[in-house]
């Protein structure tokens, strides 16, 4: 015999609840409990397959699981070989005691070395302006506006040589020029000197014996800056030619 | 009408290979039904349900030669199933990282968008309120008041004694009843 709780006497404490209708609220679409049996069945053959077939079709080669166990042992041996830190090397003993030591000398001298290359300076913004510079010098070059190009036309020794022969032909003559245009060459070109020179030595040195004493000599000689008189001395030089014809 | 098997023969015809598909073609149409709605109950939407039944009967048929006749048969799929709700709901959960009041809200949706109710107010007010309550709660109210089963068998489904599943009851009962009392 039920308890009054298993005949649902306790709903006549809960008034509201009690005039719910128990039945089920809920549907299903129809005809589903006429498949769902029939779904569960083929669901559970599939697992069954499942079960059976683990390797789903697939194949591998002959003894393949007999020898995998020995291939990953000796896999694991290899790596684990590969693995140790000496992997067969050797190092001078007593190496790794001293390397410390000699790696902190390496830094001082490397740090060393750093702090005589800052004893340097430059002007200060040399590097900001530095790139710049090398940048116009280089690849702003060809940015720069075309000025023509320059080339040289002789480059040979031999017109050096003549160029330097040139130049001291053209000195040579200038002296030459300048030595011509003096009071000496004025003289050697000018009507006396052409006279003079055809009256032979021997009759010039008898005439100024002749015509030429002591004190005219001294005078001569003292007043040597004095200015010829060209038109006494060109008379008297004709004179003497007129006698001697 | 049919006469229903019994659970004996049925477990009978499972342990001999040649007929264990038939013992299992018998479990299905004398069970498939009290599960679905137990675990409907639960989920309440049908797809989630039709779901979850197929997984029920899938882990039947794979553990239930190992099934000991000292419990009832539909007690230990009314165990299975329950599970399989829990943990469909606290997936549900972490899915998409809500409370229980989130997922009452949930499944409140889920009630009022379902095409497959067709309760009246008082029956639709009912399984509102049903929501609201912890999972346990409404385990024991749904296996108690929908399908009359006594508190030992309710014992054996939910693995708690029988004082801690009737104070559960009552406590169910009492928010409910506050929840179809109280307006809109």
């Amino acid at each position: 015999m039920k308890s009054d709780m298993e005949n649902k006497d306790w709903l006549n404490d809960y008034m509201s609840l009690k005039q719910v209708n128990s039945s089920n609220p809920f549907t299903v679409p129809d005809g589903y409990f006429n498949e769902l049996a029939d779904r569960i069945i083929s669901r559970k053959n599939l697992e069954e397959l499942k079960k059976d077939d683990i390797s789903a079709g697939f194949t591998v080669p002959e003894n393949y699981f007999d020898e995998l166990s020995a291939n990953i042992q000796s896999r694991i041996t290899i790596e684990s070989l590969s693995d140790k830190e000496d992997a067969g090397f050797t190092v001078p003993e007593g190496y790794f005691d001293n390397l410390h030591s000699q790696i902190q000398s390496r830094i001082f001298v490397e740090e060393a070395l750093g702090e005589t290359d800052e004893a340097f300076t430059v002007p200060e913004g040399y590097f900001n302006e530095l790139s710049g510079r090398i940048l116009d010098k280089t690849v702003n070059l060809d940015n720069a506006p075309s000025t023509g190009i320059v080339r040289r036309l002789f480059t040979s020794t031999a017109f050096k040589y003549a160029t330097a022969a040139c130049f001291a032909l053209a000195i040579g003559g200038g002296i030459l020029l300048n030595e011509l245009s003096g009071p000496v060459d004025a003289h050697k070109n000018s009507f006396l000197h052409k006279q003079l020179a055809n009256v032979p030595i021997d009759e010039i040195k008898s005439y100024l014996q002749l015509n030429v004493d002591a004190g005219d000599a001294q005078q001569t000689v003292v007043s040597e800056g004095t200015r010829v008189d060209d038109k006494k001395l060109k008379d008297a030089l004709q004179n003497y030619a007129d006698s001697v014809q | 009408m049919p006469k229903e098997v019994d659970d004996a023969e049925i477990l009978s015809k499972f342990q001999d290979e040649k007929t264990r598909n038939e013992a299992f073609n018998l479990l299905l149409k004398k069970y498939q039904q009290k599960i679905y709605w137990h675990v409907r109950r639960m989920v309440i939407d049908h797809d989630d349900a039709d779901d979850l039944v197929q997984d029920v009967f899938i882990k039947v048929w794979k553990n239930l030669a190992g099934f000991r006749s000292d419990a009832q048969l539909y007690t230990w799929m009314y165990r299975i199933a329950t599970n399989e709700c829990i943990t469909f709901l606290n997936k549900k959960k972490q899915k998409n990282n809500i409370s229980l009041d989130d997922v009452a809200y949930e499944l409140a949706d889920t009630l009022a968008d379902s095409t497959y109710f067709n309760g009246d107010a008082a029956q639709r007010k009912l399984q509102e309120a049903l929501i609201t309550l912890p999972e346990k709660q409404r385990l024991v109210f749904n296996m108690k008041y929908f399908d009359d089963m006594k508190y030992e068998e309710i014992s054996q489904v939910v693995g708690t004694s029988v004082g801690a599943l009737k104070a559960s009851f009552h406590l169910a009962v009492k928010k409910i009843e506050a929840h179809l009392l109280s307006k809109d």
